[in-house]
């Protein structure tokens, strides 16, 4: 392999934002986001609190991961806790979330801890929350089915079936057993034994976009948690805040957060922090202040855009055989990237992306602009002041086709 | 037996030994063929042996198919723009010492596995180096005998004058053109015509 | 609208993905319908080629979660995916929502789809649509062909060097004649009688 591909790869790798944030942060990448310390914040509250639930709202591609992980890593920087970071996706179908899913995942999480015991009760715990979660098959005798008397006594006789239990960790419905709930106890009990405060940290439901499922399902799991003392942080997703059900959602969680994108142009601060990132991810210096600047600006301030931008970029100058990144490499990143953003949009979501550009004020109401704010391609910035702007690298192919009155989403 | 009969059987049978058949049957298929090559060219233009940009290499490096059914016929790789004048205003690769050259690779693919059935490899020195170029050449298969002697030939520095090739395969070949033929320093006396 | 993507040809793609590492990077390419499967067939022959790891190809037409569980059982680095006309919005949330379990800490993958399943893809995976960033292309396919204009002129250097016709050049070829210079093979495949080298056996 020639030494500017073994470059090239070494810098790509350095901007990922699609790989495991685990990686990010042991690699020493991470930079804490100015103004409000949401990971420390949250940490800090839990550490004081353990057995309070905490509500983490953010677009996509905001960190929200991420600062999961870094409460979790100052979490178990603490003696008496032990953090545990989940991702629900992986565990179970988000979209069909049942009740007492939550706290499957949780239990199961707990049985790894207490690990092999001798202890009955424990065992039969472990076992029915392994039944509730995976499912489990059941033989039993059930009455013959025939009624009409035959000479063979045998057609009489109970025959045996097999029943099929789906678990709740599975695409179909199962009622919430409440054998499930003092299994849990019992093993929750059973760790807390060591003195160790357990905090959940639950990600992915930020994926869930009915609003009546994250309350029902995973916000009813996480009071249950409360209960136990069990301490839990859960991600969840913008529809729901701006949803009717806001009150009910706020009510369940001690505290809330919510972690916006931040203004690269307007907040120095956050100027300043996408400039960091720089630093500590291309030490060497390779792509130019200058770049940096360009990259930050089409970024719109949400990281994962600045991330695949800049690998874009990076991509571009090593298939153009170029030494350095041209503007030319980050322009057509940004191109690229407004394009795929721009595609996949209904006409009415365009229309409500215009009106904000001319109007520079947005009341989300409808379900098109939640999801405008979900997806980015509305940003929501707190600081230095709230507003709200369509995605700074949507804004000239808008108007370009705006102009030339060409826009034909759906074709 | 005359000489000249002498001399065409020792070439037969240094033809037969260059012309071992797995020399010239490839496990890949044309396209993943294109690929190593391509990826050749590319590692050498990052090395920067070759001045060639990865967007010229892409543009020089091609395929032409004569096949009925997908992946069943003949394919010719071609490096560079058909050149027999050797003018160098006629789109080439070309390394860091002025060094030029470009190619053409027939295979065959009616049956498995893939058979490298001709090429021509002709790389081109500086003004004033002697020789002025290097030229391999593998004929397709012909029926005549006298042809079939010297199907792996190459020409040092002359259209006419054609002697046996070691056995290389493409590949090799492009592998001495880019990193093989290191242009000296200082050429020894008998090739320098500046002194 | 999905003209408007920027268009990489096979070449192109590979040197891309020749550059990524073990980072989770997925990149989609919009091919035409017609085009699909032997466009998969061509990536399945060369990606590895460039990436140096083992590629495997896993199919989407028994819906999301077959493929998901599929991608989780593959072994191989980097995953090729397609086979997703069939599916319809429903299909491309649940993808979007298990989008964590396509990160097996490896090189990552590539879409093959329509401009139709790219266009549904895009309005209902928005958490995989970030995950693809920049990374949506339509494939240019064939552009490693050589062209008619290209073949042309490559027939008339030969018909300059050889001082003959395309058809005095088949004749002879007919009748097991033609010389034995390699120019001679290239010009019987350009002129697609590549069939009669065969002959000159």
């Amino acid at each position: 392999m020639s030494e500017r591909l073994k470059f090239f790869r070494r810098l790509m790798a350095a901007f990922e934002s699609t790989a495991d944030p685990r990686r990010a942060i042991e690699k020493g990448y991470y930079v804490a986001p100015p103004h409000n310390l949401i990971a420390e914040e949250i940490a800090g509250r839990c550490a004081l609190r353990p057995s309070s639930a905490h509500l983490l709202f953010g677009g996509i591609g905001s960190g929200k991961t991420t600062q999961l992980l870094v409460v979790r890593g100052r979490l178990n920087e603490l003696e008496d806790i032990h953090a545990i970071y989940l991702d629900v996706s992986l565990y179970t179908d988000i979209a069909d979330l049942q009740p007492g899913a939550l706290i499957s995942i949780a239990g199961l999480e707990l049985a790894k801890l207490l690990g092999a015991t001798d202890d009955s009760e424990l065992q039969s715990s472990k076992q029915i929350i392994e039944q509730i979660a995976y499912g489990y098959k059941e033989r039993r005798l059930e009455p013959s089915l025939l009624t009409i008397a035959r000479a063979a006594q045998s057609l009489d006789e109970p025959r045996e079936v097999v029943v099929h239990h789906k678990g709740l960790l599975s695409t179909l419905k199962l009622k919430t057993d409440s054998k499930l709930l003092k299994a849990f106890t019992l093993l929750s009990q059973s760790v807390s034994q060591n003195s160790e405060k357990i905090i959940f940290l639950f990600d992915g439901l930020d994926r869930l976009n009915n609003p009546q499922t994250f309350l029902h399902s995973a916000l009813n799991d996480v009071l249950k948690l409360e209960r136990e003392g069990i301490g839990a942080v859960i991600v969840g997703s913008i529809p729901a805040i701006y949803s009717a059900d806001r009150e009910n959602i706020e009510q369940f969680a001690s505290y809330s957060y919510y972690l916006s994108y931040l203004d690269p142009i307007q907040d120095i601060e956050a100027k300043q922090f996408f400039e960091h990132i720089f630093t500590v991810r291309d030490r060497e210096g390779y792509i130019t202040p200058e770049a940096r600047e360009l990259l930050i600006a089409y970024s719109g301030g949400v990281l994962r855009d600045l991330m695949s931008l800049t690998q874009a970029a990076i991509q571009g100058a090593y298939v153009d055989s170029a030494d350095t990144i041209e503007p030319e490499h980050i322009t057509n990143a940004a191109s690229s990237l407004a394009r795929s953003k721009l595609i996949g949009l209904s006409d009415p979501s365009l229309e409500i992306l215009k009106q904000v550009m001319h109007d520079l004020v947005f009341y989300p109401r409808t379900k098109e602009a939640f999801q405008l704010l979900l997806t980015g391609h509305i940003l929501e910035y707190q600081h230095p002041e709230r507003c709200f702007v369509v995605h700074p690298i949507l804004v000239p192919l808008i108007q370009k086709l705006t102009s030339s009155g060409s826009y034909a989403v759906n074709s | 037996m005359s000489s000249k009969d002498s001399w065409l059987n020792i070439c037969a049978e240094i033809q037969q030994r260059y012309l071992e058949p797995t020399l010239l049957e490839i496990e890949e298929n044309s396209r993943q063929f294109w690929a190593k090559i391509l990826k050749c060219l590319i590692a050498a233009s990052d090395d920067k042996l070759l001045i060639n940009n990865q967007n010229e290499i892409r543009t020089l490096l091609k395929i032409a198919k004569s096949e009925v059914i997908r992946k069943k016929g003949y394919t010719d790789i071609v490096g560079g723009e058909k050149n027999q004048k050797r003018r160098k205003d006629i789109p080439h690769f070309e390394r860091y010492d002025g060094c030029w050259f470009d190619f053409a690779i027939i295979l065959d693919e009616t049956k498995l596995p893939t058979k490298i059935i001709g090429f021509n490899f002709e790389i081109r020195f500086p003004e004033n180096y002697s020789p002025s170029f290097l030229r391999f050449d593998l004929n397709p298969p012909a029926h005549d005998n006298e042809e079939r002697q010297m199907r792996f030939h190459m020409h040092p520095g002359s259209d006419d004058i054609m002697i046996h090739s070691p056995p290389m395969t493409p590949i090799e070949i492009l592998h001495l053109f880019l990193y093989g033929l290191e242009l000296p320093e200082k050429p020894r006396l008998t090739n320098v015509s500046n002194e | 609208m999905l003209s408007i993507l920027k268009s990489v040809s096979l070449g192109e793609f590979l040197q891309r993905a020749g550059s990524l590492s073990d980072s989770n990077i997925w990149i989609a390419l919009v091919v035409d319908l017609k085009d699909i499967q032997p466009t998969v067939e061509d990536l399945q022959d060369t990606i590895e080629v460039f990436t140096e790891c083992e590629t495997g190809t896993v199919s989407g037409e028994n819906g999301a979660y077959e493929l998901i569980d599929r991608v989780a059982d593959a072994t191989q680095d980097y995953l090729l995916l397609w086979q997703f006309e069939f599916w319809q919005p429903e299909e491309w949330r649940t993808f979007d929502t298990l989008r964590s379990r396509l990160d097996k800490g490896k090189i990552g993958g590539l879409l093959i789809l329509s401009l139709e399943s790219a266009y549904v893809m895009l309005t209902n995976a928005p958490n995989f649509a970030s995950w693809l960033g920049a990374n949506i292309y339509t494939f240019a396919k064939d552009a490693e062909m050589l062209t008619q204009e290209e073949v042309e002129k490559r027939l008339a250097a030969l018909r300059e060097w050889a001082g003959k016709s395309d058809a005095e050049v088949i004749t002879l070829a007919e009748n097991q004649m033609l010389p034995t210079d390699p120019e001679y093979g290239e010009w019987l495949i350009l002129l697609n009688r590549g069939e009669l080298l065969e002959q000159q056996r």
